[in-house]
């Protein structure tokens, strides 16, 4: 039961490193209310604990309903999706605007301290002295004698010729035959492992074909002895060694039994991030989960042969990339059931600037295998987490991503949400993407709809007229007329609040309809009605605004400064109307 | 609560008896003063026209205001709808808002 909590997660929410999804304990849950002109609010706090260490969170309101639903209370487990970590009077707290409820326990696991700054000093002490003892404990092992006369696989070089290893066959590839240069040949491949865990690559042609295939297995193990060492060629190999070995006349071959101190395997593969710093061509084993599988597909290659083929996407924790599978791989495998799969030696690809993976028939598949790493990665495949694609945890979790061409298919938020997140305290302004209506342009002496503008080489900058020109008094450029630019207020409504963004030039242009110039030409004609009317015809407006938030300091105070980047009036309501009933569905499913 | 007509589904008719409610579908087969609606949810209406035959439907799809008595629609008055009207959204809505009644009705 114990084990079902996320261990070490606080100290990493703490410090702000990578954790997700963690499963954590409710303690000390409890109701407070503050009130705000006539208004009573009810907020809960608890500490959220990993077993071992706790930090004091507060729900965010929308997830009242968990508690009283008793979906939450003291002692449940919780899933924590979504969180905002701040500091209010010296103390660490985490908001808290999305979880799911695991299980209702009935006591505290463990003897939970509060993770704070001392911790952890106390906390990087004792790893300290934990890595200190695994240094020794790998020394130690180092300077175990070796089994006398052998040499270990990363010993090997082109100068001793008197070299005798022991290893296990972890892969045998079919020969191939090849024609270069009208000489025509055979040629083999196996992959080896030595006790310490190093493998390397050995190669076989024509009759040592025939000949070592008969004696090689894979799984078994061998002292092997003579050779020829020359370096390895990364293209034609993922496997991390210097050299390679090439079995001739002078190798000799022995089966051994006394295989303990060999392993079985050598999984050195890389998370699926790994492929973005990888060049195409060059080979790379990584760890997944086959999310999505394609049919079977015959293609023409350039050549004319027919090829099978199979397009998969492979994901994992953060990331979802295209793999194609080809020849034998693709026909043997169904991926039925999402398994987990090292592919050692996959291909590193790239196709209309995204990086793709293939594997072909010199790339090992292994299917299910039983470490760790796998394990983790089908619980959090379980836990729905194939769901949410990397572009949807990009989502939740980070809102600083301007500039994101997509941002109308975000989730929407609540306008609420500026204040109860707390967006904008970091150094990185927050974005979020809200459903609003707008239901003012404010235009009066105070906020001018628009202002003249410096027209020299973009400047844009405010100018004031001094004399017979027009002088910036940021900029100091002088022009003789300004372009008028917008830069208004505008109210943005939604059911849970209403806010005042400032809008510039291309966004105040796409919700009234008309350019400053023109607005600027009204006003001063004195065309009021006319210019009443552009106004009246705006507003109100319903459609999706695109909000950047930052906190500025005004003698003393701190106020969120808004600006709407973007506004899209709603045009396509079917659209709109399913995004609701996803937010609807989403709300309900965790208050089921 | 509110002097809103409600609007459900062929699924929910049942709870309805005697009711007047809204209901949308797809214009189906004219059996003399009748019409067949096909609702959203896969549900079929027999709409009696006899009180409002002057109109006719100028579209595909409505939403049809009557009467639900005796496995009968009365009309009173109908909607035109256009042909891009999303069915499937329409079925979830009401879905939706039959789940919270007491933000709808």
């Amino acid at each position: 039961m114990a084990s079902q909590l996320t261990e070490g997660s606080i100290p990493k929410i703490f410090k702000n490193e990578e954790c997700v999804q963690p499963i954590l304990q409710v303690i000390d849950l409890e109701e407070t209310h503050s009130k705000n002109q006539d208004e009573e609010t009810v907020r809960y706090r608890l500490k959220l604990s990993d077993g071992k260490f706790y930090l004091l969170a507060t729900l965010n309101r929308q997830l009242n309903e968990m508690v009283i639903n008793e979906e939450i209370k003291d002692f449940s487990f919780v899933e924590l999706l979504n969180y905002q970590k701040t500091v209010i009077k010296n103390t660490d707290f985490l908001l808290v605007s999305n979880l799911e409820s695991v299980s209702n326990q009935t006591e505290k696991i463990g003897e939970p301290t509060q993770f704070t700054n001392e911790t952890q000093e106390n906390e990087i002490e004792i790893e300290k002295e934990e890595e200190k003892e695994k240094e020794k404990e790998q020394t130690t092992f180092k300077t175990q004698p070796l089994e006398t006369g052998i040499t270990l696989l990363r010993n090997l070089n082109t100068y001793n010729k008197n070299w005798k290893i022991k290893v296990r066959v972890t892969n045998k590839a079919e020969p191939k035959t090849y024609n270069t240069n009208g000489k025509e040949g055979k040629v083999m491949y196996v992959t080896v492992i030595d006790s310490n865990g190093d493998e390397m690559r050995a190669t076989m042609f024509n009759d040592y074909v025939t000949k070592f295939n008969k004696v090689l297995q894979v799984s078994k193990c061998y002292y092997i002895s003579g050779g020829r060492l020359k370096p390895s060629d990364r293209r034609f190999s993922s496997i991390q060694s210097d050299y390679e070995i090439n079995f001739n006349n002078s190798t000799k071959m022995t089966l051994c039994t006394n295989t303990s101190d060999l392993p079985k395997e050598a999984y050195h593969y890389k998370k699926l991030s790994e492929i973005e710093k990888t060049q195409n061509g060059m080979k790379i084993d990584v760890l997944a989960i086959v999310a999505e599988v394609g049919d079977l597909m015959e293609v023409k290659s350039r050549t004319g042969t027919q090829l099978k083929k199979r397009e998969c996407i492979l994901a994992d924790q953060y990331l979802r990339i295209s793999c194609n599978f080809w020849g034998e791989a693709a026909e043997k495998n169904t991926f039925s059931d999402n398994p987990v799969i090292i592919i050692k030696g996959a291909n590193v690809g790239e196709y209309l600037n995204k990086k793709n993976l293939s594997a072909s028939r010199s790339a090992r598949i292994i299917l299910d295998p039983e470490i760790n790493e796998a394990q983790e990665i089908r619980d959090w495949w379980y836990r729905g987490g194939g769901k949410k694609t990397q572009e949807q945890l990009g989502k939740t979790i980070g809102k600083s991503f301007g500039g994101y061409t997509n941002w109308i298919e975000n989730d929407r938020d609540p306008l609420s949400n500026i204040n109860d997140l707390n967006l904008g305290i970091g150094q990185k302004a927050d974005y979020i993407t809200a459903k609003v209506t707008i239901t003012r342009v404010l235009r009066d002496l105070s906020n001018p709809v628009c202002y003249p503008a410096c027209n020299f080489e973009n400047c844009n900058k405010k100018v004031t007229l001094q004399g017979s020109h027009w002088v910036g008094e940021k900029c100091n450029h002088r022009i003789k007329k300004p372009t008028y630019r917008y830069n208004a207020k505008i109210r943005l409504s939604d059911p849970t609040n209403s806010i005042y963004a400032t809008g510039f030039n291309d966004t105040c242009e796409r919700i009234l309809g008309v350019n400053a110039e023109e607005i600027e030409t009204l006003k001063q004609q004195g065309r009021d009605g006319e210019y009443k009317a552009v106004f009246d015809k705006a507003v109100p407006l319903e459609g999706l605004a695109r909000i950047r938030i930052t906190e500025n300091e005004y003698e003393g105070k701190t106020f969120k400064r808004l600006i709407l980047s973007n506004f899209k009036p709603i045009t396509d309501y079917v659209l709109e109307s399913k995004k609701l009933i996803e937010q609807i569905n989403k709300i309900n499913r965790t208050n089921k | 609560m509110s002097s809103a007509t409600p609007r459900i589904n062929f699924k929910y008719l049942s709870e309805f008896e005697g009711k007047t409610i809204r209901i949308v579908g797809k214009v189906g087969e004219k059996q003399g003063n009748n019409v067949i609606l096909h609702t959203t949810d896969n549900g079929q209406v027999i709409v009696d026209r006899s009180n409002n035959l002057e109109k006719n439907y100028q579209t595909n799809n409505v939403e049809v205001l009557g009467v639900w008595n005796n496995n009968q629609l009365s009309e009173l008055t109908f909607f035109n709808l256009s042909d891009n009207f999303d069915f499937d959204t329409h079925n979830q809505m009401i879905d939706l808002s039959m789940k919270h009644k007491e933000i709808f009705m």
